[in-house]
């Protein structure tokens, strides 16, 4: 049986012109970039487009990954990155009100209990409530605490992803809560009202 | 520093334990694929135009210096445009003035 190609094989090989070995990057990669992605954005055409951005990016500055660290480190600092952007480009007006929560959500949001399996219509409520939370964040509230909570990174890691010291991604993770405190407080209002 | 909230870290457990898919679309690599090769196709573009770029800064930079030199250096006085090399004419003629033997007019007459 063959042995795969490792991933500074095929780079060599595509940075020596065999670009039709990039593909094999892609998917080895493609599933971990759409579970990264689709932590930042709920629009699935809109998922895909970032994937291939950030595909296009890595072909075009593969020459950049020295090899020092493993291909997929170098990929996620690249998908974060791509994301961010993203999220500063999109951001929207965080003056929405709630009232589109569904009735599930609202339910879930009043008891806030652990879900039981993720099949349920419980978790799925949880899941699209913490969405929806997450959208109403800033960009760099959602980055850092997506990484830190719901990826479960060290700081010093999120410090590499992002470019960040490691005290400004504390600093930014305290503001985060702080703001993801209010905007709950703000659902649980408007729930009421 | 973690945060207390009971709230807060079910919605963040809720998140941990229900994290999206990693689902790909049928076919998404060729599509990738697809623009790859239209990328590396246009690579001899994008490199020059990439060069034409970064070398824009400097030579803007360089432009501005030399500017700033020439209206550092310059003397806008009228009268005086360059008194060095207009005194050292002067002195030049005169020189040569007395160098020519100019008849005495009462000979001439």
């Amino acid at each position: 049986m063959i042995e795969p190609s490792t991933d500074a094989e095929i780079v060599k090989a595509v940075l020596a012109g065999d670009t039709g070995r990039f593909e094999e990057l892609v998917v080895r990669y493609q599933s971990r970039l759409f579970g990264t992605v689709r932590r930042y954005s709920r629009r699935e055409d809109e998922v895909a487009d970032l994937v291939q951005d950030i595909f296009l990016k890595a072909y075009s500055r593969l020459n950049s990954w020295r090899g020092d660290a493993p291909f997929e480190h170098w990929l996620i600092r690249l998908a974060t990155n791509t994301c961010y952007d993203s999220l500063r480009r999109h951001q929207r007006n965080l003056e929405d009100h709630f009232t589109d929560l569904t009735r599930d959500e609202s339910d879930w949001l009043e008891r806030h209990a652990a879900p039981t399996g993720p099949d349920t219509d419980e978790a799925r409520a949880a899941k699209a409530l913490v969405q929806k939370i997450f959208e109403r964040l800033s960009p760099a509230n959602r980055l850092v605490l997506t990484l830190l909570e719901l990826e479960d990174r060290p700081v010093r890691e999120i410090a590499a992803l992002t470019g960040w010291s490691e005290s400004l991604v504390k600093v930014r993770a305290f503001r985060a809560r702080a703001e993801m405190r209010r905007i709950v407080e703000q659902i649980r209002r408007s729930a009421y009202l | 520093m973690k945060n207390n909230d009971p709230l807060i870290q079910a919605l963040f457990r809720a998140g941990r334990e229900f994290g999206p898919s990693g689902e790909v679309p049928p076919g998404f690599e060729r599509r990738v694929m697809a623009s790859v090769r239209a990328q590396a196709m246009s690579d001899p573009f994008a490199d020059w135009i990439q060069g034409l770029w970064r070398a824009a800064i400097p030579s803007v930079g360089l432009a501005a210096m030399a500017c700033l030199l020439v209206l550092t250096n310059a003397d806008w006085s009228e009268e005086d445009p360059n008194p060095e090399s207009e005194g050292s004419a002067v002195a030049a003629e005169s020189v040569l003035a007395d160098s020519i033997e100019t008849p005495d007019p009462i000979e001439v007459w």
